[in-house]
């Protein structure tokens, strides 16, 4: 495994017993390699497999075949677990279901503790990632009297604690109103630019993928498209076909270039098919 | 926003005062005391000297007393209940009262006013912890003083961390509860009307989509806590740890001081 | 006038630190066959304002009328109740019976319709929300998320509401099942009469199906009107952090940009034809 790389599937299959109609392969030969500081969007509609696949990055779920590797350590080992769980953190989808205490801060403090670090290094990391996700002020707040994106910022500044290299983000909008699911976006891209640390946001929102390196579109269980936002997106059809919407100005873009208009496929924004069309 | 998170019984209200400063182990070793002394108290003047410490101590926390006597509202009947059963079945002393062959006499008055006194001690010591200890000092105290009993076997973690977790959730789950309330009442469902047997009934559209979504809560905190690294109280480690200074150890030796004196001039 | 609110105002815990004005003389009608979309952001009144359009909540002044009779005691509240169904967010909590027919039967049974009416009922409700009649006998825990949500639905639809209100339908859901919601509430709405009334935060989801919007922002309405009317003040949704749909994005842009287009498009469709026009002229 080269240096560059953080995370690499191969040929990770996953099985499991479904409860009247036996067996079912929830993934099936999923071959993958992320390379660190990349921003990698996992999407698909639901039952596809994608939260499936996320519990494979942190070792919650093990591979019935194929193998996992976080920073070159395999999630088979168990004696690996507490390692790769440190440097691959995980948020999801309820941000109630979550938070562990009763106040912020005993929440952020909740995975360092867990790590058994000193008190003075627990309370610096709190405060650092509360700092990071905006949510300083709220210190010595209850959990329940937030709004859901700011639970959420709390759920990450929890896993920011434990100073992890990649963040795994599993449908972390899907419960939350456009306020919320702004402020979790925002928070996630800087947390890629400005700290550098590689993101995996799994969504079936296509839009909250535009901002990725790298498009994964999973259907039943396989990799069904791969590519960056500008390749994939085009795909209208094909994403219709595999229960997804591409964003409105793309599907635009799609149809007019059909109606003989002409115009680059890859046009994702409003401003550029502006620029396009009126100049 | 919702009617139910009015509920404040005995809920922590932050402060700066002498009692909000004491260690929350000391406050429950103390409390254990106080309660002894309580218990074992059965001259006038032993309740007193108690209810002269007591009052002193709720003064010193710089809390409206109102606060404390709300905690008595859950109790109102006990402290009745537990007055008319002296009145009419502790016999000893002089007739005060007869109805036929009914009658009330003064030690059963004596012992009822004690009985009830003790109950009111009782609760509103327990408020006086409850209201100046934050629920994490709270359970870190408990998860500490039951640690010794670890080798008989019982787990001071766990027990703390599920307090926790309950203190957490009490509040989503209220909120919850009254979500599935209006949208059951929005079918029709009626939780206020009939008899005993039909509103029992009642709460089976209510307690069932309660206990299915507490059951998903409990699975998914399980995984979330797993992934953070969550392995029980072993090699833990916490942000706040708690420090005993002086005054804590004073405050503890106050209230055994106490116990003695009162045992002492009992005998 | 089917339902009315006039001057409307509603208070949480009057009187005490925590109080909060929830609603301030809120003054609307929904007149029969409405597709009405309620759209304002978490804590803007939204859900406090439906819920008085059903009788859960009272109003702290002002009054609810329904077929322009004031709703006064007990048996006004439970004839509105019967009448305005309301299907609350995420809805598929709510489920609780041991099958989906006794689930789906829970409010015809409180209405105390006879038997062979309420399995009438149940079987039109499941078959208007898209579910076959083989469910019926299932547990309602056994289904798939978008199923459970359809079962609820059917539970409000098999009362027979003359009005169904929906808060945020579509939650959660992927972009298949929202649409697929989204179009049944349609169907409802065009084939059986329904008066509809969605509450949501996306003026995306809402504005090619609603024939009228309501923005809702700190208990008050501040906007109000067909989708066309309210999209044309701009700068006042931007300001209460509500997001154009992007295709009227576009064409306002288009505009600004010296181009004549209509602003009143909404769906990728509409923005076609009238982006060829344009070309077209030129």
């Amino acid at each position: 495994m080269s240096p560059i790389e953080i995370i690499k599937v191969v040929g990770l299959g996953y099985k499991y017993q479904k409860e009247d109609e036996g067996e079912f392969w929830a993934l099936r030969d999923i071959n993958l390699s992320i390379k660190r500081g990349e921003f990698v969007a996992v999407l698909g509609p639901n039952g596809s497999g994608k939260s499936t696949l996320a519990k494979h990055f942190n070792a919650l779920l093990l591979p019935t075949c194929g193998e996992l590797y976080v920073n070159g350590l395999n999630t088979n080992d168990a004696a690996n677990h507490w390692l790769i769980r440190q440097s691959a953190g995980m948020v999801f989808q309820n941000p109630d279901n979550q938070i562990v205490a009763t106040t912020v801060e005993e929440d952020v403090a909740f995975g360092p503790e867990n790590l058994g670090l000193p008190a003075a290094e627990i309370r610096q990391r709190v405060d650092e990632a509360l700092e990071i996700v905006g949510m300083s002020a709220y210190k010595k707040h209850a959990p329940h009297l937030l709004s859901g994106g700011q639970k959420q910022r709390v759920a990450i500044a929890g896993v920011l604690a434990m100073r992890p290299q990649c963040l795994i983000l599993d449908e972390p909008t899907a419960m939350l109103d456009p306020r919320g699911r702004r402020e979790v976006l925002e928070t996630v891209a800087r947390l890629n630019k400005e700290e550098n640390i590689t993101v995996i946001l799994i969504t079936h929102f296509m839009e909250e993928a535009v901002a990725a390196d790298r498009i994964i579109v999973l259907e039943n269980g396989i990799i069904a498209l791969t590519g960056t936002p500008q390749e994939i997106f085009p795909k209208v059809k094909e994403l219709q076909s595999l229960g997804l919407t591409a964003p409105p100005v793309a599907q635009l873009v799609s149809e007019l270039r059909l109606a003989g208009v002409d115009l680059p496929p890859s046009i994702l924004t409003v401003d550029e098919l502006v620029g396009q069309l009126c100049c | 926003m919702s009617m139910l998170k009015s509920i404040t019984i005995g809920q922590f209200v932050p402060g700066d005062s002498l009692m909000h400063r004491l260690d929350a182990r000391a406050k429950f070793i103390a409390l254990i005391f106080l309660i002894i002394a309580v218990f074992t108290v059965n001259t006038f003047w032993g309740y007193i000297i108690i209810a002269a410490v007591i009052s002193s101590l709720l003064f010193s926390s710089r809390l409206p007393l109102r606060y404390f006597f709300r905690g008595l509202r859950p109790v109102y009947y006990i402290l009745t209940f537990t007055f008319i059963i002296h009145l009419f079945f502790t016999k000893g002393g002089s007739v005060l009262l007869r109805l036929g062959s009914v009658t009330v006499e003064s030690y059963g008055v004596y012992l009822g006013l004690f009985m009830i006194t003790r109950i009111i001690f009782l609760v509103v010591t327990t408020s006086l912890l409850t209201l100046t200890t934050s629920p994490i000092a709270l359970t870190d105290a408990l998860e500490y003083l039951l640690k010794p009993l670890g080798k008989i076997g019982i787990p001071a973690h766990e027990i703390a961390m599920m307090m926790t977790i309950a203190m957490r959730f009490i509040p989503t789950l209220m909120e919850e509860s009254e979500k599935i309330m209006k949208a059951q009442m929005a079918r029709g469902a009626d939780f206020e009307s009939g008899n005993i047997y039909r509103r029992a009934k009642s709460l089976v559209p209510l307690l069932v989509p309660l206990f299915v979504s507490s059951f998903r809560r409990a699975d998914d905190l399980a995984v979330a806590m797993e992934a953070r690294c969550y392995r029980g109280g072993e090699g833990r480690t916490r942000l706040n740890e708690l420090k005993a200074v002086p005054r804590d150890f004073i405050a503890i030796a106050c209230t055994i001081l106490l116990v003695v004196l009162i045992n002492w001039a009992q005998v | 006038m089917l339902l009315t609110m006039e001057n409307v105002s509603y208070t949480y815990m009057p009187g005490t630190p925590f109080e909060v004005k929830a609603l301030q003389n809120i003054n609307l009608t929904i007149p029969k066959g409405e597709y009405l979309a309620i759209i304002g952001q978490t804590g803007s009144g939204k859900s406090t304002l439906v819920q008085h359009l059903n009788g859960l909540l009272k109003p702290t002044s002002g009054k609810i009328l329904l077929d322009g009779k004031d709703v006064k005691n007990k048996a006004d509240l439970l004839a509105l109740r019967r009448r305005v169904g309301l299907l609350f967010q995420f809805p598929e909590q709510q489920l609780f019976e041991e099958t989906v027919f006794a689930d789906v039967a829970f409010g015809p049974k409180n209405m105390g319709l006879n038997e062979a009416e309420i399995k009438d009922r149940v079987e039109k409700a499941l078959i208007a929300v898209g579910l076959s009649l083989d469910v019926q006998n299932r547990s309602p825990f056994s289904l798939s998320g978008g199923q459970m949500r359809r079962v609820a639905m059917a539970g409000v639809l098999a009362m027979q509401p003359e009005v169904l209100i929906l808060d945020e339908p579509a939650a959660g859901l992927d972009p298949r099942g929202k649409e697929e919601i989204f179009d049944q509430i349609d169907k409802l709405h065009q084939e059986n009469g329904l008066t509809v009334v969605l509450v949501s935060h996306s003026m995306e989801d809402v504005a090619s199906r609603a024939k009228h919007l309501l923005v809702l922002a700190d208990g008050q309405i501040k906007l109000q009107g067909t989708p066309a009317e309210v999209f044309t003040d701009a700068a006042m949704l931007e300001n209460l952090g509500l997001a154009l749909p992007q295709m009227t994005l576009l064409m306002q842009r288009l505009r600004q940009a010296g181009q004549d287009v209509p602003t009143d498009i909404f769906s990728v469709a509409a923005a076609r034809d009238a982006i060829l026009r344009m070309l077209e002229v030129q």
